[in-house]
């Protein structure tokens, strides 16, 4: 383990790394202003206390900045799921860029209004949009539902909350038992996966990460990473189907997964 | 679900590809069991090494979209980055020295001039203390020493042991406190702290303060030295402009407190006098 003058000297020199891994986590989980500044302060504070303790684990074994993403990246996580429970913005939104995530942010994890969060943004100087432009984006962006993890084994999971159904209670609980045998059906044929096949259908779900990305992260090729995704999910959509899971809910659950 | 922690620098040596076949097969084994937040912050970590890897690479993925393409959106984006490329310029050296850095741009003239003393504003004349105001006054307190510091005052020592308790009033301000009475104790052996001592502690501070209006606060402080000396450079430095644009958006602090200030730190020959005036009021106002 590092000497604490080591690890202040370390922490010392790299704080622009630092400053520009938390101001890239900010815009992907859509936090500005005020709320960016707290998790900067909070993530500063959790690497300076007990002298240094998470920079004194450096052991040199990967490059400083790589060490530092990764532990500021699991120290936000802490912090969202602490502030905000396990929602983040959609893939879709990362991608629209930096107004998506925040007009998502505004309107579906803090339940504003869509004309306030118009007001909102145009204030900050964050867009001239107009409220009808900003209703296009916010349309484009896909509607998650609420979710609840379901503890399956080692896979982790995810049930999606059924949408509201103007039936009774017999047919609601009927919903729900079909989805949680369902989930669990759905976990264990992952969990039967080849490792690097589970792992990549975990972070296309969980991280949204896009398959590029994951061949990237793998390092493996592309196509063939595509061929395999597609041979799992043939694979899981047989099993669900063998074992008399309603049409709907597989395409649901097919479509979520592939997405 | 499986809540095993991997070790942080395995995960950061797999994404750097320092790994061998046996190694990287390990943890692609544990990744597959692992729960969705270390999945989720996985990601998020292979987003960022990924996009600075890339050539002419940085850290921030969406840069190159705000290069568009046509007459108007050229002009848009020449516009964008005359407002924005201040913030970023003067951000680099923020980011190492954090709030110590203003009292560093202060000319000779200035670390020898003496502001109006406004010792109500920041000894919480106005009222209980919000955190934000805390911020700005363990600020202001961050410039004063450096200035003390600069001139070799015997003040110093009191001002570094002041700045220990307002910084220990803070949740989490343990680290900040403990390093400025490391300080005042070096200055009261008659030691002369170096910038790096300074600096780490400034850092420290405004870590648990609040950066934005910790850093708010030495600003305000070290232009009220630079009005009072007529420190023409300070207020055309890159610094001063990125913190005036921060103010304009309201970023730790209020925003109309400041406006007096942008207005008359813009003009072309300064009114020196309405300046600290502004300055002052501002202070004032963001203190107390």
């Amino acid at each position: 383990m590092l000497a604490r003058e080591q690890a202040e000297s370390l922490f010392l020199e790299n704080l622009g790394q630092i400053a520009r891994i938390i101001a890239a986590l900010c815009r992907r989980s859509g936090i500005w202003g005020d709320e960016a500044d707290d998790f900067a302060s909070w993530a500063k504070v959790r690497l300076l206390e007990e002298d240094y303790a998470r920079i004194r684990k450096y052991r040199g074994e990967s490059s400083i900045a790589t060490y530092l993403s990764v532990v500021l990246a699991m120290l936000h996580r802490e912090y969202c799921v602490h502030r905000w429970g396990r929602w983040r913005p959609s893939a879709a939104a990362q991608r629209a860029g930096p107004l998506a995530v925040r007009l998502e942010t505004l309107v579906r994890r803090d339940r504003l209004p869509l004309l306030q969060a118009g007001e909102l943004l145009r204030t900050n100087g964050e867009t001239t949009l107009s409220d009808r432009s900003l209703a296009t984006l916010l349309a484009s962006l896909p509607t998650r539902q609420p979710l609840r993890p379901l503890d399956v084994g080692d896979s982790a999971l995810v049930r999606q909350e059924a949408a509201t159904r103007a039936d009774g209670d017999v047919d609601e609980q009927d919903d729900r038992d079909e989805r949680d045998s369902t989930f669990r059906l759905l976990a264990q044929t992952i969990d039967e996966l080849p490792t690097e096949d589970r792992l990549a259908i975990q972070l296309h779900y969980w991280s949204e990460m896009s398959i590029a990305d994951i061949s990237r992260t793998l390092g493996v090729a592309q196509k063939p990473l595509y061929r395999r995704l597609h041979r799992a999910m043939l694979r899981l959509r047989k099993r669900l189907e063998a074992a008399g899971v309603s049409r709907e809910l597989v395409r649901e659950i097919a479509g979520k997964l592939a997405s | 679900m499986n809540k095993r922690t991997i070790d942080p620098e395995r995960l950061a040596a797999f994404l750097d590809g320092r790994l061998d076949a046996a190694a990287r097969a390990a943890v692609v084994e544990e990744l597959s069991h692992a729960d969705p937040e270390t999945l989720i912050a996985f990601g998020d970590a292979a987003s960022i090494v990924h996009r600075s890897a890339q050539p002419g690479g940085s850290a921030w993925p969406w840069s190159r979209r705000s290069v568009v393409v046509g007459t108007v959106a050229l002009a848009a984006a020449a516009a964008f980055v005359a407002v924005m490329l201040p913030r970023f310029l003067g951000r680099a050296a923020l980011d190492q020295d954090g709030a110590a850095h203003y009292v560093t741009l202060l000319d000779s003239a200035a670390l020898a001039a003496q502001p109006r003393s406004l010792l109500d504003a920041y000894r919480g004349a106005g009222g209980p203390s919000t955190p934000t105001r805390l911020a700005v006054r363990i600020g202001v307190k961050i410039t004063d020493l450096g200035v003390a510091i600069a001139r070799g005052q015997s003040t110093a020592s009191t001002l570094a042991a002041n700045l220990a308790v307002k910084c220990e009033e803070i949740p989490g301000g343990g680290a900040a406190g403990a390093a400025y009475r490391q300080l005042a104790e070096a200055l009261v052996a008659g030691k002369r702290p170096d910038a790096n001592e300074f600096r780490r502690a400034a850092i420290t501070a405004e870590a648990s303060a609040g950066e934005s209006s910790t850093r708010l606060g030495a600003w305000i402080e070290a232009a009220r030295y630079a009005a009072a000396g007529r420190d023409a450079a300070f207020f055309a430095s890159s610094e001063t402009r990125s913190m005036l644009a921060r103010s304009a958006s309201g970023e730790g602090g209020d925003r109309s407190s400041m406006t007096d200030v942008r207005r008359e730190a813009a003009r072309r020959n300064i009114d020196w006098q309405s300046l600290a005036d502004a300055l002052d009021r501002a202070l004032k106002e963001l203190a107390n």
